[in-house]
């Protein structure tokens, strides 16, 4: 009895996200048709897709994030060491980017800009983002790109504009890269151990998870990565888990970024790779005259910084997902390095 | 000759890549919305297709990519088809390519913002009859590089022109099986070099006007290390004049006005029949990579040859920029002899000699002249410091390297 209770359960929690969806080739043209959510405009997620958050987020020109797990009934998502969870196949990541203008103190308006997917697929996963239209109405699939220009109230209250990006199917693939196959890079157990605020009750996500049958387990000896947001924590621990989640997937010896030599994954120990007095390569116009990636306490004579701070396409770091520069992050690796000791040059 | 071996075999493959879809033709012209359409064809492309780009000035605000095998992308001509990123404002190169077998052929992409076409972990890239250009002249603010393939194998670069890059007008790095022929780098920091990559042939092209013509450098600190096997022949590398205008901190910064050939570390290095003059600086140069903490760098440039090249008047006006410079006036003053050996060795090959083997052998290049700065005794002994020039000391019977033979993967 209790066995078919909960084979009902499920069924009927999952019964109406579009597995098949998920898994065609042929891709569907519109967000709706996966059926992840209630109400779509909303984003009110259907049983069975859960919203989580991540410690230390991915910075994209200050758009808000909305993120969504799902997982097929009866499928779970295994740990793997210093890794995202190793999802089943018919999984959706499911991420939304908004913006929210104050036009007054009681009115907040958020657009909806677009709805990227990380599907997983029997051999692979698969990259897709849907565009919203003006009407809010729906996301449609674009592969090639758009430019969207649009405007935000940013902390301080100011109104601000951005010229924002929708990556091309190839930039998702330029940071979600690893070797010659398409990984997540939000979902690692480190960045999900923190509490979330669910509808009914505030609790652990990875309890949740695990409560859910999203995944069959974790180690409780997982360490959670800093806030990089969070002044109560060490500093080093700040810098390191914002340039891992920001860096960390191109500059790894898997990554787009392997040929530089520069390894910025939080697993990396080594001064040298890290960036300590290391040489740049191909950097070009890039390393703005200076001559190391990290300076230890002189954060102005440290390229890392410099391409940090610019917005032109031929020096910004990351290359692509960013035309606008995130200020506390820049105050925080300034911090980093102005702090760090090592042999003066 | 190649060329005659490489197109059948090319379109065997791509007939049987797509044995599943018809190959298609998919024809783009100049028109509105040129980003997104073109983005999406080659997004969209089914291995097997080629993408014919019709003669015109195509402008971009956002760099392109392609990420599908054999793909053929070509235009009308690289004067006719043009690929414009005057208005770039995102995307750190005009071209990203990170597929295998891929023809780029007949088409020019100019004034991007940062590197002109980067291909990055391909197997099969064949650039042919291919343009990148600043063109404003040389300028600091030109983008990096050129043509840039990298950590890629089965190189082909044939019958291009690279004009403007602030670092390298063409240039390889951690890659192997690569041919460089029949191209043309003028106004480039580095004309085109070869960094910590092994097998390479660079033939039949022309260096000049570039601060530095051809270099063939070994760098620490990168995954791919120790270059070695690599022929130059049939080369001009002429009047290199243009002042050095990289940015600080890269490596090619380092590069006085008027070299013609650098060697760096390196190992196996052939250099041959080529034509080397007018660089006021010197001709040809064979140095050790700098100190590094590096402990798989080999800094020590080991096996190099150098036979039958013709040198013109070099030497004359050395560049005192950079490291290199400094040294050769402070040492030798102004009359650079047209090869040039820094002498640098490992502290014991000082006390027991070098390994016959790897020796410098130097045969037949007329009536060159030679030095060797034995830079290691100038600093320790500068007293006892006699840099030595009799180039009859360092000859020998030459061992040819292999051809480059280019492997076509299935």
């Amino acid at each position: 009895m209790l066995f078919f209770a909960a084979l009902f359960t499920f069924s009927d929690t999952h019964s109406s996200v579009n597995d098949e969806a998920i898994l065609s080739e042929k891709f569907p043209i519109k967000l709706s048709t996966y059926g992840f959510f209630d109400n779509l405009a909303q984003q009110q997620p259907k049983l069975g897709v859960l919203p989580y958050n991540l410690i230390t987020v991915l910075f994209s020109d200050y758009a808000d994030k909305d993120r969504f797990v799902y997982v097929p009934s009866a499928k779970k998502a295994h740990y793997v060491e210093d890794s995202v969870f190793d999802f089943p196949v018919g999984t959706a990541l499911i991420k939304t980017f908004s913006y929210s203008q104050r036009i007054s103190d009681s009115d907040v308006v958020k657009e909806l800009i677009e709805t990227r997917l990380l599907l997983r697929k029997i051999d692979r996963w698969e990259t897709l983002a849907y565009v919203w239209n003006e009407e809010q109405t729906e996301a449609y699939l674009k592969v090639g790109g758009k430019t969207v220009n649009t405007h935000f109230t940013d902390s301080t209250g100011q109104n601000r504009t951005v010229r924002y990006r929708v990556p091309n199917k190839n930039q998702c693939k330029e940071c979600h890269a690893s070797g010659d196959s398409i990984v997540p890079i939000g979902p690692k157990p480190r960045n999900l151990d923190k509490d979330y605020d669910y509808p009914k009750q505030t609790m652990n996500q990875l309890v949740k998870w695990s409560q859910m049958s999203i995944i069959d387990g974790y180690p409780k000896s997982v360490e959670p990565v800093a806030d990089f947001t969070d002044l109560s924590k060490d500093i080093e621990a700040r810098a390191r888990a914002y340039l891992a989640i920001n860096c960390g997937h191109c500059h790894s010896p898997k990554g787009s970024a392997s040929s530089t030599g520069l390894y910025l994954n939080y697993s990396e120990q080594r001064p040298k790779q890290l960036g300590i007095l290391k040489p740049p390569v191909a950097a070009g116009r890039g390393s703005g005259g200076l001559n190391y990636s990290i300076v230890p306490g002189d954060p102005d004579a440290s390229i890392l910084l410099f391409r940090m701070i610019s917005d032109d396409p031929a020096i910004m770091m990351p290359e692509s997902g960013r035309s606008m520069v995130h200020q506390e992050a820049v105050a925080l690796i300034y911090d980093w390095i102005e702090r760090m000791e090592g042999e003066a040059r | 000759m190649f060329t005659m071996r490489v197109y059948p075999v090319i379109s065997l493959i791509l007939l049987f890549a797509c044995s599943s879809l018809p190959a298609e033709q998919i024809y783009i012209s100049p028109e509105k919305n040129i980003q997104e359409k073109l983005q999406e064809t080659l997004i969209l492309a089914q291995p097997g297709d080629e993408i014919i780009l019709a003669a015109g000035i195509y402008e971009f605000t956002d760099g392109l990519s392609l990420d599908v095998d054999n793909i053929k992308l070509s235009g009308a001509g690289h004067e006719k088809t043009i690929l414009s990123f005057t208005g770039q404002i995102t995307g750190a190169q005009g071209l990203l390519v990170t597929s295998d077998n891929v023809v780029l052929k007949d088409f020019a992409i100019e004034d991007t913002k940062g590197d002109g076409i980067k291909v990055k972990g391909s197997n099969g890239i064949y650039f042919l009859n291919i343009r990148t250009e600043w063109t404003g002249g040389p300028k600091a603010t030109n983008g990096a590089y050129g043509l840039y393939p990298v950590e890629s194998k089965n190189v082909l670069i044939d019958g291009c022109i690279a004009i403007g890059a602030s670092d390298a007008g063409i240039y390889v790095g951690q890659s192997e099986n690569i041919v460089v022929r029949n191209s043309r780098a003028e106004y480039n920091v580095a004309g085109i070099e070869i960094e910590n990559s092994n097998h390479a042939d660079v033939y039949n092209n022309l260096a000049t006007h570039n601060t530095g013509g051809i270099l063939i450098f070994d760098l620490p600190y990168l995954p791919k290390q120790g270059g070695h096997t690599i022929r130059v022949f049939g080369n001009q590398s002429i009047q290199n004049d243009t002042p050095n205008f990289a940015p600080e901190g890269n490596i090619v910064g380092e590069v006085p006005m008027g070299s013609g050939v650098i060697v760096m570390a390196s190992e196996n290095i052939e250099i041959f029949n080529n034509e080397i003059g007018d660089n006021a600086t010197v001709n040809l140069a064979v140095v050790a990579g700098e100190d590094s903490d590096d402990p798989n760098y080999q800094k020590f440039p080991k096996r190099i040859q150098i036979h039958d090249n013709r040198f013109g008047p070099g030497g004359f006006d050395p560049d005192e920029r950079g490291d290199l410079g400094p040294i050769l006036v402070e040492i030798v003053s102004t009359n650079i002899p047209d090869i040039m050996w820094d002498g640098v060795l490992p502290f014991w090959q000082y006390l027991f000699g070098q390994p016959t083997d790897e020796k410098l052998v130097i045969d037949g290049n007329g009536d060159a002249t030679f030095i060797n700065l034995d830079a290691f005794w100038y600093v320790v002994l500068p007293y006892f410091h006699q840099p030595e020039t009799d180039i009859n000391d360092f000859s020998g019977n030459i061992s040819p390297l292999p051809a480059v033979k280019l492997v076509f993967p299935d």
